[in-house]
């Protein structure tokens, strides 16, 4: 059994890249993601799950990172848009123009990388 | 970000949740999707000493056919049980709830034990008479759903719902699923409705229209010698309390709706006009 007490070292694997952090029980995906490990790609947008403007991918399915307890992503695969680099995708976006201010683009990205099973 | 602290405990069986619940500081919350509790902690409305996660234990991660029942891991999220297309109906429910994104986070459990009245994951449970499994002083005890859902869960405390059953034989019964909504596809319901075509006539649950989830109780409503305007007519009569009146939708507004989708439900399911 897992019990984290206080801060505790935890283990992620983000963008193919493994990192030890040392997290409160109570962070957020969304903050360790962007305070930690700086990418600062997922955004603090409603902080509710509405929003999606802190959309990543995790386990290969979109999730909201903001609801998402950092430890509880432990052993997930995790990917943010730094991840996916000059993709298709986000080569598309580009050249649509497919964004107005760009502040939650990268949750339209990783919300649009994998079509969901119908 | 969460301004309270919280210990964190992750079961991997049975014996560890035991073990847990023991453990855990009070209060503790049991933790599935999280998606409530991350969000009300973030907003100050709840401040548990602790959470367990229930998503690495196995039984309520199981998702098969056993011994003629669809077990149901109450950690399966929304995703997991629309995508598995082996209860149709469930699933046509779960990719109405929220949002795309959020269906691969929410679970069965978290849907059914939350805060947000809808809890609209149970009406194919109810309908198709599902039992539910439950982590109780260390043991599993499992009980027909519908005794202990009255509006909400009724579970005693530290409690943890692990698991649904369904019958196979409700898997391929003939349904309908309406979910009205005011503006956007992605909303909070004015009605859903859910609709089973049992051998013994039909069957309604409905979310959304009352303060609570409910089956619909009407016995014109499975009576084939009535036209369905008259059985939808019963249905409003029988309902468990007046229908809810909100900056949404009146009362008599919603009580409207109704009746138009419980009548074009029945002529759905009979094959047959109003």
């Amino acid at each position: 059994m897992i019990v984290y007490k206080g801060k505790a070292e935890i283990t992620l694997l983000v963008n193919g890249r493994t990192h030890v952090l040392w997290v409160r029980a109570a962070d957020v995906l969304l903050d360790v993601l962007r305070g930690q490990l700086g990418l600062t790609g997922a955004k603090p947008g409603c902080r509710n799950g509405d929003c999606g403007a802190c959309t990543v991918v995790m386990d290969g399915l979109p999730v909201k990172s903001c609801l998402v307890l950092a430890c509880a992503a432990e052993g997930k695969q995790i990917l943010t848009v730094e991840g996916i680099g000059e993709s298709p995708l986000a080569k598309a976006f580009s050249e649509a123009r497919a964004f107005q201010c760009g502040y939650c683009t990268p949750g339209f990205l990783m919300a649009s990388l994998r079509p969901f099973a119908k | 970000m969460i301004p309270c602290n919280f210990d964190y405990y992750r079961p991997e069986s049975l014996q560890e949740l035991g073990q847990a619940i023991r453990e855990a500081p009070r209060p503790f919350q049991f933790l599935a999707g999280g998606t409530e509790i991350v969000t009300m902690a973030q907003a100050g409305e709840v401040a548990p000493k602790a959470v367990i996660d229930l998503k690495a234990i196995p039984a309520c991660n199981k998702l098969a056919m056993e011994n003629g029942r669809l077990h149901m891991g109450a950690a399966l999220t929304l995703t997991q049980a629309a995508t598995s297309g082996l209860f149709p109906l469930l699933g046509s429910v779960a990719r109405r709830i929220s949002d795309h994104t959020n269906q691969c986070t929410i679970t069965l459990g978290g849907n059914i034990c939350g805060t947000i009245a809808y809890r609209e994951a149970i009406l194919p449970l109810l309908l198709s008479e599902a039992r539910a499994g439950f982590f109780r002083k260390g043991r599993v005890v499992e009980q027909k759903l519908a005794d202990c859902f009255h509006g909400r869960l009724q579970r005693e405390e530290e409690t943890a719902l692990l698991y649904l059953c369904v019958e196979q034989k409700y898997l391929s019964m003939p349904y309908v699923h309406v979910k009205k909504v005011k503006n956007e596809k992605i909303d909070y319901p004015l009605l859903t409705l859910a609709a089973l075509k049992a051998p013994e006539g039909v069957r309604l649950a409905v979310s959304g229209l009352c303060s609570f989830p409910f089956l619909v109780e009407c016995a014109a409503l499975a009576d084939p010698s009535r036209m369905p305007g008259q059985r939808a007519e019963a249905v409003i009569k029988s309902l468990p309390e007046q229908p809810r009146a909100d900056s949404f939708a009146s009362a008599a507004w919603r009580a409207f709706i109704m009746k138009q989708a419980v009548e074009d439900a029945i002529a759905r399911l009979e094959g047959r006009g109003g």
